[in-house]
């Protein structure tokens, strides 16, 4: 097999690992911070949820470049198109694992479509990145985490008043909720199998497909082995390091319980179906960031801890363009060695 | 993809109704002596059965 190609391929399965330690929280982050599910359980229902989202719902067929945010005939040159990815995944893989290690919840698509950025600013300079859909990702960094706020606010607020308000036995309550946090919390995880397994494997279909001959188009067929290739990538990366970020969204951002956990699950989980069809640049780890911050909130601001949502904030915005500064860098190595 | 639309809608939902029917049930006179655990399922199937119904119901039309 071609060097390059297996390169990629552990570059691939180096960037589903990250996905998975970075994005687990997403889905198990407040069920663990209600104490819901004990880590041991939560990363188990994580990992069956993924796998089975990223096996068997993950996407067929992906954009050679994630979200168009550059032309890939543009570039011409198939060859450098597979660098290219090769070079934002690497990337993005890179900022993914700091982000993990400080325990930041940052969006692994935009971190892959930093890669990009940076691939098509060294390759076709800045006329070649799509700025509108730049535009859409900074819209992200706003829209998303307050949509999330308001709507597991209001979620929240409307459970304290008709049903926390009302009941002789809270805990039996939050022992009730913990059931339908578990329900959500499997839901965001087959969904994020389903959805995200494509930013790991995406490129590496893209090197495939042009060292098979293939043409440099906007779209490339992914093969099932792939899918269970990034599943299992996915799952090793929760089960490893997936206690980092949980240990943000469960407990450092603020106190979480049963129905407040329920209520930014849910919230984010409508948020993100509501965006499927409206078309609104949503990004699922900054709605559910924005939702727990709205369930906090719900108690008044001292529930929250400022220090750790300014970091948090802080490293959304750094995001694009660290991993568009790696990406520059690896691709400029790899062209000299070549 | 259709079908896997269709999941995000079930689920949703019907995480959300169960949620809705279990505030109820946590309520009422009649069912709040109710164990937690037969809440939450008894609200879940109840949940998922109207909507599967409903489903099928608008996709038969």
């Amino acid at each position: 097999m071609d060097p390059f190609i297996i390169a990629t391929l552990i570059v691939g399965f180096y960037m589903a690992w990250n996905i998975g330690a970075n994005d687990v929280a997403n889905s198990m982050g407040t069920s663990v911070g209600s104490k819901a599910l004990t880590l041991r359980k939560a990363v188990i229902i994580a990992g069956i949820m993924e796998f089975s989202g990223a096996t068997l719902f993950g996407k067929p067929v992906t954009e050679t470049i994630r979200k168009g945010i550059v032309d890939p005939t543009l570039i011409g040159n198939p060859k450098i198109l597979a660098i290219g990815a090769f070079s934002a995944l690497l990337a993005s893989g890179f900022w993914l694992t700091i982000a993990t290690w400080a325990k930041l919840p940052v969006s692994t698509t935009h971190s892959i479509v930093g890669g990009m950025v940076g691939f098509g600013i060294a390759t076709i300079g800045f006329s070649g990145v799509s700025w509108y859909v730049m535009f859409k990702i900074v819209a992200s960094w706003i829209i998303s985490p307050i949509v999330g706020a308001v709507v597991a606010y209001t979620i929240f607020n409307l459970l304290r008043k008709f049903l926390l308000e009302k009941v002789d036995d809270l805990n039996k309550v939050e022992r009730v909720f913990a059931y339908f946090q578990l329900l959500t919390a499997a839901y965001v995880a087959f969904a994020h199998g389903s959805n995200d397994v494509a930013n790991a494997i995406g490129p590496v279909a893209t090197a495939l497909s042009v060292s098979k001959g293939g043409e440099v188009s906007t779209k490339v067929a992914i093969p099932p082995w792939l899918l269970v290739y990034g599943g299992v990538g996915i799952v090793i990366g929760l089960a490893t390091w997936g206690y980092r970020v949980i240990d943000t969204i469960g407990k450092r951002v603020t106190e979480i319980t049963p129905t407040r956990g329920f209520s930014a699950e849910f919230a984010t989980a409508s948020v993100v179906l509501a965006n499927s069809y409206i078309g609104m640049p949503i990004s699922t780890t900054h709605t559910l960031v924005g939702s727990v911050i709205g369930v906090g909130f719900a108690r008044g601001i001292e529930a929250l801890d400022l220090r750790v949502i300014y970091r948090i904030i802080l490293s959304w915005i750094a995001t694009v363009p660290i991993a568009a500064f790696f990406s520059i860098i690896i691709f400029k190595l790899i062209m000299q060695i070549i | 993809m259709v079908y896997e639309n269709e999941i995000a809608i079930t689920w949703t939902l019907g995480i959300g109704i169960s949620a809705i029917i279990a505030s109820y049930l946590l309520i009422s006179e009649k069912t709040k002596h109710w164990d937690d655990k037969k809440i939450a399922i008894f609200s879940t199937l109840i949940a998922f059965s109207l909507i599967l119904l409903l489903g099928s119901i608008l996709k038969v039309r």
